[in-house]
This record gives structure tokens, sequence and C-alpha cells, in this order.
């Protein structure tokens, strides 16, 4: 009786420690990458922790060229990089930057986003070309992303937080990063289509509430059967005075529960 | 060496820790590298199960009799690995496709090398309760550079659990089936 009452000890112990923590799990092949949500998801958790954090940079501007850089908030959620005079700042000595993320949380009907919207403003524009942009011309943006949600397919712009938003493109340079170049700044986030379909590589599944449910009840009608034949043929055994049926030599697992 | 490695059990189970662990350790760091997460895996995977060698399966809580108890014993593990997330959540991420193989391949291999080798080691040097804290803490520690601190008590718990189930049926079966199964849904 005590070996299965400290095996249901240690799980009572594992379903209030792994509780604890979003999304509910102990492991998995891909840990849990941190985000800090402004609106956590369901899956991370109604109480993630961690505020979002805001980004500033003050860029120097020698002979009337901004120098290069990058601006990203304090938790490496949200970078622009530009390279030397991207900005438009004659007649100025610096150049001032703010990444901030946006509260409340735009919920445009069409676009689902996997990120935090941020605001990125700078106090100069950029230097405006006829051509559109390219590399990191005159700037690009970098969105991470966790792997708790669905993968952002795009990068989208708008001069307001309410939209219109306008796709500017999307590439993933490295796991969980989405990046694209930019000529204007304003509200940005990354995300996907509110129709598109999930590409594979990173997703959500609704399953796992009915897998675990199938699970529980597998269980519950495979092991009633199970331990009663069990207790049939143990108490047969030991009507035969056989006392030696439970642990054999080859690893033979116990039958639980062993009362 | 490997005089003193067979004829002392408390040092072969150190060794044992200590391998297990590095491998653990390298695998996690390798899996930062870009486009090396999945290659990291096979390769750890695989120098985790070389340490099954020379043990014989009984002693690794491995066999066929009562497959069914055993199996079923790994769904329940899985059922209970799981429900934290399946409550909370509603929803939950899943692996891609091409992860799979490799997530069933470290789950094994995991379980074969602590639950399984690690496990028998401490067992015979120090018994049950060695067997049961040592290759918890181990597999925590083996946790510690891939997961968010904040993650390390629910991976000591399983952990726990795990060993627990090993001590009490004497059975690996069941947590690669549970581990396995609960890997392959997050």
């Amino acid at each position: 009786m005590k070996r299965p009452l400290l095996i249901a000890a240690a799980a009572g112990v594992y379903l209030v420690a792994a509780w604890m923590v979003a999304p509910g799990f102990y492991d998995g092949i891909a840990p849990q990458q941190p985000y800090n949500f402004v609106c956590p998801p369901p899956v991370a958790g109604a109480n993630s922790g961690v505020a979002a954090q805001p980004g500033h940079l003050v860029v120097k501007v020698i002979d009337g060229t901004s120098d290069a850089g990058s601006a990203f908030t304090d938790d490496g959620q949200a970078i622009l990089s530009f390279p030397p005079g991207a900005f438009e700042a004659a007649g100025k000595s610096q150049v001032v930057i703010d990444i901030n993320p946006v509260s409340p949380c735009p919920n445009p009907t069409d676009l689902h986003f996997s990120t935090n919207v941020y605001l990125l403003t700078a106090d100069a524009p950029f230097v405006q070309s006829s051509a559109t942009p390219t590399t990191c011309q005159p700037a690009c943006i970098a969105f991470r992303y966790s792997n708790l949600i669905p993968a952002p397919s795009f990068i989208y712009l708008a001069a307001g937080a309410n939209g219109p938003w306008k796709n500017i493109g999307g590439s993933e340079g490295q796991p969980l990063v989405v990046r694209a170049n930019t000529g204007q700044l304003g509200f940005f986030a990354a995300g996907y289509p509110a129709n598109a379909t999930n590409k594979g590589a990173v997703g959500t599944s609704r399953l796992l509430p009915i897998a675990v449910a199938v699970l529980i009840i597998g269980v519950l009608v495979a092991g009633i059967p199970l331990a009663m034949i069990r207790r049939r043929r143990a108490g047969a055994e030991a009507d035969e005075g056989d006392e030696d049926g439970e642990d054999g030599e080859d690893g033979e697992v116990r039958s639980t529960p062993r009362t | 060496m490997i005089a003193a490695l067979s004829t002392r059990p408390a040092l072969r189970a150190a060794a044992i820790g200590g391998y297990i662990l590095l491998v653990e350790w390298t695998r996690a760091l390798a899996s930062t590298i870009p486009g090396a997460m999945i290659p990291a895996i096979l390769l750890g995977g695989g120098a985790l199960a070389v340490s099954v060698v020379g043990w014989p399966a009984p002693m690794l809580g491995l066999g066929t009799s009562r497959l069914g108890l055993r199996i079923l014993g790994g769904f329940a593990l899985a059922a209970v690995l799981l429900l934290p997330a399946a409550v909370r959540a509603g929803e939950a991420p899943i692996i891609p496709t091409s992860f799979a193989m490799v997530a069933v391949i470290i789950s094994v291999a995991q379980e074969l090398a602590f639950r399984g080798v690690l496990y028998a080691a401490l067992d015979e040097a120090g018994g049950a309760p060695l067997a049961i804290v040592g290759s918890t803490v181990a597999w925590t520690a083996a946790h510690a550079l891939s997961h968010p601190p904040a993650f390390l008590w629910a991976v000591a718990a399983a952990g726990l659990l795990l060993a627990l189930w090993r001590w009490a049926c004497r059975d690996l079966v069941a947590p690669i089936v549970g581990h396995v199964l609960a890997d392959l849904a997050l």
C-alpha cells in the first residue's frame, strides 16, 4: 500500500509544480522560449510575469550623417537596425529613437499578432529613397517571438494603433526571430493573416485536452479489468501456496496497486 | 581505472552520472547553435544510449512480462505529465512533424540513461533511496542549461515521479512510454 501512495503523492507534487509554470509542463522537445507578453495568450498563462520592456537609443550625428546602430528593447524582443546616414539628420547633433510596447493590445479582426505591438519613434525621419527598401536600407526591424504560439509570417506596420496594418514582408534569419526592411517608423507587430493555415513549423493544438482525456479513460477502462485479473490470479497463486509470483528475475513489473 | 570502476559501485555510479550530465549539458549548449538542434539531439540521444552497454535488461527494469500493465502504466504517467498543460491552457504548442522521431529518440535515451543505467548504478551503490534521489537530482541538473529556472521544480517533480515508479514497479517501460507520449504531445 505504501508504494502506490508514494507514487500518488509524487504525482500530486508534480501536478502542483507543473501548474505553477506556464504552460504547465515539465519538459518538451523545445523548451519554452520566454517572452514578455503585454497581453499573454492563454497558453502562456494568465499571469506570465515580467512586463514587456521599452528601448531607447541616442544616435550620434557626425557632419550631418547619423551613425549606424541598433535600437532594441531591454528584453531584446524588438530590434531596429540601421546603417550610417539612415536618418535625415542635417543640422542635428543626435537622433533619439524610442521603442515602446503598446497597451492596450490592438486586436485587428483580419490578423493574429504573435508578438506585442511596438511603437517605434525617432525625432528625425528616415532618408527617403524612391527605391524599395532593401537589406537594412534605410533600416530593418526584427521581432523575437515565443514558440508557445504560432510563428508569425510577416511584420505589419501601421500609422496608428488601430491600423490599417500594412504587410512589410518577413523572413526568418535565425530561429524564433522574424525580420523585415522598413522605410518608415510607427506601430509594428509580427503576425499572420487570420485565415492563414498552419505552416507546420510551430503551432498549437487544441487536441491536448482530448488526448489526455482519452489517456485517462483508456487507463481506467483497461486498468480495471487488468487489475481484477491480476487480483484473481494472485488469489489463485496464494491458494496454491506459491509466494514468489510478484518479482521475477527478468525485471518483471509489480502489479499496481499492491495492497 | 576500469578495475576500480568494476569493483567500486559508488565510483561507477559517479562516473556514469558524470558522463550522462556531460552529454546532456553538451547537447543543451549545442542545441543553441542555429540549425544544430536536431543533430545535437540525435547525437546526444545516441551518446546517452551508449551508457546501457553492458547492463542486462532486467537490471534496467526492461522486460516483456506483464507488458500490458507496463504500457498502461505509461499511459497513466503520460496523463499525469500532460494534465496541467491540458487543463491550464486548453491548447499547447505542438512540435513540428520532423521533430517527432527526434522526440521519441531523446525520450527513450533519457529514460534508459537516468531511470535505467544511472538508477541501477546508484541502487547498487547505496540502495533504492539513493537511486531515487540521485537520479532525480541528476535529471534536474541535466535540464538546468536548457530550461528557465522556474521550470526546474516541475522537472524535479517529474523525475521523482518517474523514479518512484521505477522503484515501486521495478519497471522502466512505463516511464519510457509516458515520457515519449508527453514529449510527442508538447
